[in-house]
């Protein structure tokens, strides 16, 4: 009976369940990202051998939050992880500008996959504190959103300060309670 | 994936290099990341932190090297980087930091590797660094062997050979030798004069290594005293010591330090290191990336004479003031010179023994991976040195930093020593170590009768003082009778519950502290004045010789009161009780045999039989999000 009675209220004050899946090249600042996100604070992270996963509640939207190892021979798994996805996000490292092409050709190739067709892409050009580091209307240049055919935004993101994270979020809970509701 | 030139057998090649095999920063054994534009092996935690830096961080087995990235790793490699990276580091000044403080190693890295305040660019920078062309090494050599003579006005600058302190008295004789053998050359004027007898006390080494004859060519000078002598070859050339011993191949290439034009700047890569010289650094896997001395016309004589004395006896030197402490006795034959010390070179005698920069000469320890201490820097460049906490000294007295050094922490433990009151010393748990809490009754062997008692805080404190000792004095030493004392205490009609044998006569279980008040225990613990036995020594002179403040009497009362109290409260289970007994026993066994107070109090003894586990010296991984995973 009680069961009957929470059912019920987990129905009525239902949280969409929303599966995120963290991607980028190696050092992009994907783990700093969700580390920032989850924990409050940056700190030094190691580099990501296999995945981590943090849950998060932001919004009405409980995300569960993937980020997964970006080194060069572990890229034909991010595949594995895609699975049940509702959305991805992409973090480029816009200071490595010897590796934007790199980035932007991975992305294009793990877009392309089935089990995210249609979901909504976020692209977080994340490092935008130091010099060098290239404008994201440079890097969103370079993408062929068109190609992609899903609900598609690029955000400038400083990691470590969290600067982004919050408009980046914004515009990807939009998406996602717009699609759910139709 | 893109698949280029596969470059996993060299990587794998490199990876067996032990250099290699440790972490670049903070020697952690075991590299599995590196980055290729340094040519450096790291481990997982230093990785991360050079990400910060922007530094490109691969994985070994996780990413696809280049062949101009496994090239830049061949040509540099952790030994060669720690070279050029590591170069000004003094390990005094800033010691390497642990790596479970990871900020501290953070800051460290970024002293090192963003404020350069430890590179010395020693050869090409490490960022762009190319496969140097592997030099003729041998003829070079050969040229330096026969060429004695010295030309000053080379433009190239000779290399700096930067020593160990006992090696420097050996190139400090080979100058001498050099000016005596080309009196007529300039170089003459520039150093002490051939016919001064003090300056040709030392052999010319040799130039193989180790130094085949035992005894070493004496110069022409005018000493009639040859040096050394024939019945003691062993105390000098070192020759035991091959890393303190000049490079053999270049025994004459010590440029003097009054010389600005013979330092070589710092931009100068092929100054250091000594080539052939495999017993010291470089190591010879590489002979190659080590430039010899290309040219042997300019090789010029040393004058790290501020390491002079030998380090056995250095205290005794420099001192012309002292004549009487010179020779050194237990090595007089040794020192022929002894007899006149007027010849001596003493620091009144700045020209003709010209230490001019010490600490820039010698910085003495220079860190690499297999060997920090005996590796010598060459950067005559001083700059963090002068905001260094350690005292400032001249290196070529390494005695005197020693004992500045280490003074204050024998004073102060001294100090500490004879300056803590005698009357009650207190066995605290914070204090697990005995010797730093000093126990006045130590001086002397005394028979003191053990009782362990609770202590306020919680803790036992077997040794405590009661005020009432004086009562009971006249039974000291106790008899076993009524020692020890708490399990005498218990109830008759007591019984042992059944989680505890009644009579365990031997070898309880292990009761750690952090369970001893979780077990449930119906035992009302005795009142009575008995929990506080006699402890204080009657003849001990320095507590009877105060005179007892009676209102330190009524404070020390009442003290004992609130302890009974506290210890009502206690909950004492017989495992407990047991080990107190057994403690008991054995402190005073300890005292019988040795006349010594057993130096452990319960809960020392308690954590010495029930050692803790040893935890991993390093985190297993430091990633925040490891209680999820």
């Amino acid at each position: 009976m009680g069961g009957f009675f929470s059912r019920i209220w987990q129905r009525l004050l239902r949280r969409a369940e929303t599966r995120l899946v963290v991607l980028g090249l190696d050092a992009a600042g994907k783990t700093t990202f969700l580390t920032k996100l989850a924990l409050g604070d940056p700190r030094t992270v190691v580099p990501t051998v296999g995945f981590n996963v943090q849950r998060l509640d932001y919004k009405n939207i409980h995300f569960t939050i993937w980020d997964v190892c970006g080194q060069e021979k572990t890229r034909p798994l991010w595949v594995l992880y895609l699975d049940n996805t509702q959305a991805m996000v992409y973090i480029i490292d816009s200071n490595d500008r010897q590796r934007i092409d790199e980035s932007i050709e991975e992305l294009d190739k793990i877009i392309r996959e089935p089990a995210i067709k249609g979901k909504p892409l976020l692209i977080f050009c994340n490092k935008q504190d130091l010099p060098n580091a290239m404008q994201s209307e440079q890097i969103s240049t370079k993408i062929n959103f068109a190609d992609y055919k899903r609900p598609c935004h690029i955000q400038p993101l400083c990691a470590i300060s969290g600067q982004g994270i919050q408009e980046g979020l914004d515009w990807l809970a939009n998406t996602l309670k717009s699609s759910q509701a139709h | 994936m893109k698949r280029g030139i596969d470059t996993s057998v060299e990587l794998a090649e490199l990876r067996k290099i032990p250099a290699n095999k440790r972490c670049f920063d903070c020697s952690q054994a075991g590299t599995t990341y590196a980055v290729p534009e340094l040519g450096i092996f790291l481990c997982s935690i230093c990785g991360g932190i050079h990400r910060e830096f922007n530094h490109r961080v691969k994985g070994l087995s996780t990413c696809n090297f280049n062949e101009t990235e496994v090239n830049k790793l061949k040509n540099m490699g952790n030994e060669k980087a720690a070279f050029s990276w590591m170069g000004r580091h003094d390990p005094r000044v800033f010691p390497i930091p642990d790596l479970k403080d990871a900020n501290k190693l953070k800051d460290f890295l970024r002293l090192k590797y963003l404020d350069k305040r430890f590179y010395e660019n020693r050869e090409a920078p490490p960022v762009q660094a190319q496969p140097e062309p592997p030099k003729p090494v041998e003829k070079k050599l050969e040229k330096a062997q026969t060429s004695n003579f010295i030309n000053l006005l080379d433009d190239e600058p000779a290399p700096v050979y930067k020593q160990h302190k006992a090696s420097s008295e050996i190139s400090y004789a080979a100058n001498q030798n050099l000016g005596a053998q080309n009196s007529g050359n300039f170089f003459a004027t520039n150093f002490p004069p051939p016919n001064n007898p003090g300056m040709n006390m030392f052999p010319q080494p040799s130039a193989q290594f180790p130094p085949v004859n035992p005894l070493p060519q004496y110069s022409q000078g005018n000493n009639p005293q040859p040096y050394p002598p024939a019945n003691n070859p062993q105390t000098y050339p070192p020759a035991n010591n091959p890393q303190s011993y000049p490079p053999a191949n270049n025994p004459q290439s010590y440029p003097p330090a009054n010389n600005p034009q013979s330092y070589p700047p710092a931009n100068n890569p092929q100054s250091y290191p000594p080539a052939n010289n495999p017993q010291s650094y470089p190591p010879a896997n590489n002979p190659q990336s080590y430039p010899p001395a290309n040219n042997p016309q300019s090789y010029q004589p040393a004058n790290n004479s501020q390491n002079y004395p030998p380090a056995n006896n250095p205290q005794s030197y420099p001192q012309a003031s002292n004549p009487p402490n010179y020779p050194p006795a237990n090595n007089p034959q040794s020192y022929p010179q002894a007899k006149n010390p007027q010849n001596y070179p003493s620091v009144s005698n700045p020209q003709s023994y010209p230490p001019q920069n010490p600490q820039a000469n010698n910085p003495q320890n220079y860190p690499s991976a297999n060997n920090p201490q005996s590796y010598p820097s060459s950067n005559p460049t001083n700059q963090f040195r002068s905001v260094s906490p350690t005292p400032q000294y001249p290196p070529s007295n390494p005695p005197q930093f020693s004992i500045s050094n280490s003074s204050p922490n024998l004073f102060q433990s001294t100090s500490n020593r004879s300056t803590t009151p005698t009357r009650a010393p207190q066995y605290s748990s914070s204090n697990p170590n005995p010797q730093s809490n000093p126990q006045p009754y130590s001086t002397k062997p005394q028979n003191r009768p053990v009782s362990p008692v609770l202590n306020i805080s919680g803790g036992f404190q077997p040794f405590v003082s009661a005020p009432n000792y004086s009562a009971q004095a006249s039974n000291f030493p106790p008899s076993n009778q009524n020692f020890p004392q708490a399990p005498s205490n218990y109830p008759p009609n007591y019984n042992f519950p059944q989680n505890y044998p009644s009579a365990p006569t031997s070898n309880p279980p292990p009761a750690p502290i952090a369970t001893y008040n979780q077990f449930p225990s119906n035992y009302n613990y005795p009142q009575g004045p008995s929990l506080s036995p006699p402890i204080v020594n009657p003849s001990n002179q320095a507590f009877f010789s105060k005179p007892v403040d009676p209102f330190e009497k009524i404070f020390e009362e009442e003290r004992e009161k609130k302890l009974i109290d506290k210890q009502k409260k206690m909950h004492i289970t017989p495992a407990q009780n047991l080990m107190i007994q057994q403690y008991t026993v054995q402190a005073q066994m300890y005292q019988k045999n040795y006349g010594v107070q057993y130096p452990y109090t319960f809960q020392q003894w308690v954590e010495l039989n029930n050692p803790p586990v040893p935890q991993e010296s390093r985190p297993h991984s430091k990633n925040p999000f490891d209680m999820f995973a």
